[in-house]
């Protein structure tokens, strides 16, 4: 059984043994966002990521076994918010790079993005996150 | 607590008795027994475990069963059957996260408790993670050092799962119900 000790550098960990790996276009969310970028310490034990494209399981199951292969449940890799990406309007036009490995291609949302994503659920995580990525100075849109 | 009508008939039936053989063997008259059952008349405290212990049993205290319905309803991901049917109210539930807490702490409910706890674990981790203040209001309650307690600095796939089920219900209860747990129990 794989398991994830959560301290604050296993997410990042996480995320960089899937951009070291990964190929495609691919799109990063929720808080682990916020953990790469170094915006917050807070607990996070999952990465959401979104396929830009269409993708196929055999395309998921590769992401799950990077993640399996550097002994993190394949199950801390979550699509499921790909769902909600893509039922806003006009999201491909509110993604900014983030990472390009010559293979891969990693974006994140913009802050407006961002924003819609988090506000329909309205978590007090999800509050606090929106107001820390808004206040990031790095993003100027 | 049971009541003292509660105690005395689950003590009569599970010896098998009448009530008029079990008053005579607990020492009191056949009209109190009556009386004490039906309700209509109470019985102290130490007359209590005076007759308990006549059947060599003992009244202890323990940590009450949770109300699991009340933690399905809040979106701890139990089975349908626990759900409840009726709405729970915003202090019945924050009563039963810091139940639960206590009660799942307790060495002995390992047994027979292995997925209510895996379920619990997953409502802890998805407060822990989204409702962190609410979370921190409960630890402190519980007087229980609940991340070694439940194991929530090692998570597994299957916590992970779990989480997710749980955190889109919970953030639906907790919209409905947005203000802060209760302080002072």
């Amino acid at each position: 059984m794989y398991i994830l000790i959560v301290n604050r550098d296993s997410i990042p960990a996480l995320f960089e043994a899937i951009a070291r790996d990964i190929s495609g276009d691919w799109v990063l969310v929720g808080g682990a966002l916020l953990r790469v970028l170094g915006l917050t310490d807070r607990v996070t034990i999952d990465i959401d990521l979104v396929p830009l494209g269409k993708v196929t399981n055999r395309d998921q199951l590769a992401v799950m076994e990077i993640a399996e292969k550097n002994g993190f449940p394949p199950e801390a890799v979550n699509f499921g918010a790909e769902y909600f990406v893509k039922k806003q309007k006009g999201w491909e036009k509110e993604l900014v790079l983030l990472r390009d490995t010559g293979k891969a291609r990693i974006y994140r949302p913009t802050k407006r993005l961002f924003r819609r994503l988090k506000e329909g659920r309205a978590t007090e995580t999800d509050l606090a996150d929106i107001a820390l990525y808004e206040s990031w100075k790095e993003d100027a849109r | 607590m049971k009541g003292a009508a509660e105690i005395i008939a689950g003590l009569r039936r599970r010896e098998g008795l009448a009530q008029r053989t079990f008053a005579t063997k607990a020492g009191m008259s056949f009209r109190q027994v009556q009386r004490i059952e039906k309700g209509e008349s109470d019985i102290t405290l130490s007359k209590l475990i005076g007759v308990v212990r006549r059947f060599g049993m003992e009244l202890a205290l323990t940590e009450r069963e949770p109300r699991w319905d009340a933690l399905a309803f809040m979106g701890m991901p139990l089975e349908t059957r626990a759900r409840g049917t009726g709405r729970c109210s915003r202090r019945s539930v924050d009563e039963a996260v810091v139940g639960a807490i206590r009660f799942l702490s307790r060495k002995d409910a390992g047994a027979g408790y292995g997925r209510h706890r895996d379920a619990f674990k997953a409502l802890l981790l998805t407060l822990a993670t989204h409702y962190p203040s609410r979370f921190a209001e409960y630890a402190r309650r519980s007087g229980v050092d609940v991340v070694a307690v439940f194991g929530m600095d090692v998570i597994a796939g299957k916590d992970i799962k779990l989480r997710n089920l749980c955190l889109p219900a919970l953030a639906r209860w907790c919209k409905s119900h947005a203000a802060p747990p209760r302080q002072n129990t």
